[in-house]
């Protein structure tokens, strides 16, 4: 098939802005419920009389939900069912005229607020882990760090946590780079390694090679190392780290 | 007709133990209807007798015969036992001669792969259904002993066994007189390991469904019927169609 190139638009859908959009998730009366509150058009272009759909994700589960138009939807709460507990919920909003089937503009992947920090390609969760304090999981096509919330309240104070970032980020990169060398799949542009593969790019490292995985266990670690590297070079968590330390001392 | 029932606790691990020697032919009828090992499921009459050879019908008269529930009732762990009894009731037909392994039968959650509830051939013959009704018949035109590869593919991912897009356009690709074609879930070889002129796989169910997951990107598919995925699917569809 061929390749769209991501820095254009080829198909002229208008984006939401992040913090256009207003949504929340939460229990009420004993269910998992959702309501759109906010939707700021980024542009007058798009008419009034557009459907706005919305889907919750959540690993491999998502409902789908037809709210109205986009001059009036419905603001009340809809009831979620059946999605995995375990996940991270991810929204998706679509508009398009009614009657057809082709996007005016879209929101991709929002995560509602309190869920963690909203546009990560790794992002955070607090849960009760026991007593171990965080780990990597994987959530649908997703890696998510879980972190105990029985030690960190908050997802701003484990961020500003150095010791935290300077020797759980690397390692967690580190984990999801092993899987990501050892898959099939990684040439799917739009397949769970391609949000992964745009961003390694950012670290000036080379990308894995074009086969499915590598041949030589050696080359792979090295590959992995290197990526690991350039991202605690580009954040400086040595430096950062070694200033906590001495702080504290 | 007789009512249908749901294995309790007990009930569940017995079946669990006998599933373990593998057997070929009928769980114990005694076992089945046993007050000590389930409860009834009040007001659901059931034929234990009836003759089914295809999934499809199987998952047609399960859905007749639990049509006062809606499927997502029935999808929570509460209701294990009644899959689990239901697979039980049908495990002559639903093993055949070679019985499968257990998450075949009882819906098995946790494990080291994750959830396999998904290969309970009850559950997921009357979850398809239920979603699809007749476009089911792209998974469930098989043989009731068989599970096979297209199924694994399909109910293994939970946004694609949801997806009417997916099914609306796989039948119309795929489904020729009431039947599935051949070979349709053939994986395609990387392009760089793929000898030329090699086209094995394209157009099949595993690129249906990374192609509508960049189509979707674009469109609204999962309000579209079949043929008009079929008209912005790629050119390698239109010649397998």
């Amino acid at each position: 098939m061929p390749r769209i190139s991501t820095k254009s638009n080829p198909t002229g859908i208008v984006e939401f802005n992040e913090r256009d959009v207003d949504f929340v998730i939460e229990q009420r009366e004993g269910f998992e419920k959702f309501r759109l509150l906010e939707l700021k058009l980024p542009t007058r272009r798009i008419p009034e009389s557009c459907e706005v759909v919305v889907i919750v994700r959540a690993g491999q589960t998502f409902n789908r939900f037809i709210l109205g138009t986009l001059n009036n939807w419905d603001k009340g709460f809809r009831q979620l069912d059946n999605l995995d507990p375990s996940a991270v919920r991810r929204v998706r909003i679509l508009v398009h005229p009614p009657d057809q089937p082709k996007l005016v503009a879209s929101a991709e992947r929002l995560m509602h607020r309190g869920a963690g920090d909203r546009d990560s390609i790794l992002p955070m969760i607090g849960r009760d882990l026991g007593e171990l304090a965080w780990k990597l999981s994987k959530e649908g096509d997703e890696f998510v760090i879980v972190y105990n919330s029985k030690i960190f309240s908050t997802i701003d104070g484990i961020s500003q946590y150095t010791p935290f970032t300077a020797l759980v980020l690397p390692e967690a990169l580190r984990q999801v780079l092993n899987r990501l060398a050892d898959s099939d799949e990684r040439d799917d542009e739009v397949g769970p390694w391609a949000a992964w593969l745009v961003w390694l790019r950012t670290l000036n490292v080379d990308e894995p090679p074009a086969d499915e995985r590598f041949d030589d266990p050696l080359q792979k670690s090295e590959w992995v190392d290197n990526a690991v590297n350039a991202f605690c070079e580009m954040h400086k968590l040595g430096s950062s780290l070694s200033k906590t330390i001495i702080g504290e001392a | 007709m007789t009512t249908t029932r749901i294995f309790n606790e007990k009930g569940l691990t017995y079946f669990r133990n006998w599933l373990q020697a593998k057997p070929v032919g009928c769980f114990s009828p005694e076992a089945l209807m046993s007050e000590e090992f389930t409860e009834p499921l009040e007001g659901h009459e059931i034929d234990l007798s009836i003759g089914l050879s295809r999934q499809f019908e199987f998952a047609k008269y399960l859905t007749h015969v639990l049509s006062r529930f809606s499927y997502s009732e029935l999808m929570a762990e509460k209701y294990d036992g009644l899959w689990a009894w239901l697979s039980a009731a049908f495990y002559h037909l639903l093993a055949g001669k070679k019985p499968k392994r257990e998450e075949h039968y009882l819906v098995v959650r946790k494990g080291p792969m994750g959830s396999l509830a998904y290969r309970n051939d009850a559950r997921t013959a009357f979850l398809l259904f239920s979603v699809h009704g007749d476009f089911s018949l792209l998974c469930l035109d098989k043989r009731m002993d068989v599970w096979g590869e297209l199924s694994e593919q399909l109910t293994s991912r939970q946004r694609l066994m949801l997806s009417k897009a997916y099914f609306r356009a796989g039948t119309v690709l795929y489904v020729r007189d009431g039947k599935v074609k051949r070979g349709i879930a053939t994986k395609p070889k990387p392009a760089d390991t793929r000898p030329f002129g090699d086209k094995a796989g394209r157009g099949g169910a595993r690129r249906l469904a990374v192609a509508l997951d960049r189509l979707q990107l674009t469109y609204d598919v999962e309000m579209m019927s079949g043929q008009q995925i079929l008209e912005i699917l790629p050119k390698e569809f239109r010649v397998s169609n």
